[in-house]
């Protein structure tokens, strides 16, 4: 139940965040699933199988990314509109918070516990959009048409 | 004057569609290439900052053809990327005269958006569900909405239209930060919420330059570092007015 809830809350940010930026009307529904299942990726990888955080952000942003080349070709359109929206639920935010807030406190240690995590996170979405994309597009350009064909 | 002028003019078009919507620089510089290889001409040297780009062009008569144009980095419309990537893809396939092309382009700059009824739900929605991700608590979850959804909207009205010039980034963001902050404390008092940091972090959510941060990241990632730092530090100085914003009302406070 509560995988499910957060699921919902996932698909529904998502979608919001696609909105707010505008990507064109027919796509916010894939747009939210891919986001909403980047999320679980990362919630299972972290909660169930007891992954580092950092490792498990990193699967679902690559998750993500994969997903969002191949909705791309599928739809004729660049991969960047269903990867930006896909990638807002994995991003720190909720750490950089924290970081400022430590910094603001005088708590050093806090700061850095704060601020190491929060850049090891977004290392990993660095080097998973870098990742990812180094794969081949011919590989998911004949996985996209074999698909289309069955 | 020009053999190909029209031509070249679509090209630099679409190519500053491309970049003030917020397109990574490789995409620029190729979109612009394919425009120009699918009218048969394929001489040009671009040179894109996040912010600007240089055009030169070598046509069939032997003239160069030079054009330095200003960008200036602006909210993202990620449809608008769409738009002209489908356009490019036609003109590649070499469906469409130049003409109609140059007409799609201004149709597709005319665009219009979402309503701001539509994006303000969104943004309700959004920082909803985010801080609901963030703390897993629905009272934190119904704060962040109401204080998102006010943000969002002081922050358009005082950024569209013929505003949109007037106020300085950081400034907008310091005072959307300070709303944020401010409307948390409000409901706080009242006795709704349970954790503060995770009940700002959704209502800012609509603030932080995600798109921005993405792009900068691919950008750098090509090695085009010039642009990526320029975007990276476009987010970072955003990111730091909202900071900036929150702590002011919070200082006051405590």
């Amino acid at each position: 139940m509560r995988y499910f809830l957060q699921f919902i809350a996932a698909f529904v940010g998502t979608v919001s965040f696609s909105v707010i930026y505008e990507v064109q009307t027919g796509i916010y529904l894939s747009c939210g699933l891919v986001g909403a299942l980047g999320w679980l990726i990362y919630l299972g990888m972290f909660e169930i199988l007891g992954a580092n955080e950092s490792l498990a952000v990193f699967i679902a942003a690559f998750f993500v990314i994969c997903v969002a080349r191949f909705l791309g070709i599928k739809k004729k359109c660049p991969a960047t509109m269903f990867m930006i929206p896909g990638i807002f639920p994995l991003v720190p935010g909720v750490r950089i918070f924290e970081t400022f807030d430590a910094y603001m406190r005088n708590d050093i240690s806090g700061i850095g516990e704060d601020a190491r995590a929060t850049t090891s996170i977004a290392m990993a979405i660095v080097i998973a959009i870098v990742l990812a994309f180094e794969i081949p597009q011919s590989l998911f350009d004949f996985f996209a048409k074999r698909k289309k064909k069955v | 004057m020009m053999t190909h002028g029209a031509e070249v003019e679509i090209a630099i078009k679409a190519g500053i569609l491309l970049l003030s919507s917020g397109a990574e620089i490789w995409r620029v510089e190729e979109t612009i290439h394919r425009i120009l290889e699918g009218f048969g001409l394929a001489k040009e040297d671009v040179f894109v900052l996040s912010n600007g780009m240089f055009f030169t062009i070598e046509l069939c008569d032997g003239q160069t053809y030079a054009k330095v144009r200003h960008v200036p980095i602006r909210g993202t419309k990620l449809y608008m990327i769409a738009e002209v990537n489908a356009l490019s893809r036609e003109i590649c396939a070499g469906k469409i005269t130049p003409e109609v092309a140059m007409q799609r382009l201004q149709a597709i700059e005319q665009m219009k958006g979402k309503k701001f009824s539509t994006l303000l739900m969104a943004a309700c929605l959004g920082s909803g569900s985010f801080s609901y991700l963030g703390g897993q608590s629905i009272q934190d979850a119904f704060v962040s909405a109401v204080s998102g959804t006010i943000v969002f909207a002081v922050l358009y009205f005082l950024s569209s239209g013929k505003r949109s010039k007037m106020h300085s980034k950081l400034t907008l963001n310091i005072l959307g930060g300070m709303i944020a902050i401010a409307v948390i404390h409000v409901l706080f008092q009242m006795g709704i919420g349970e954790n503060r940091n995770v009940a700002v972090f959704g209502a800012i959510m609509t603030m932080i330059p995600g798109v921005a941060l993405v792009t900068a990241v691919r950008d750098l990632a090509n090695a085009d570092y010039i642009a990526g730092l320029v975007r990276l530090f476009d987010a970072l100085l955003i990111t730091f007015g909202i900071a900036i914003g929150v702590y002011v009302i919070n200082g006051l406070l405590f």
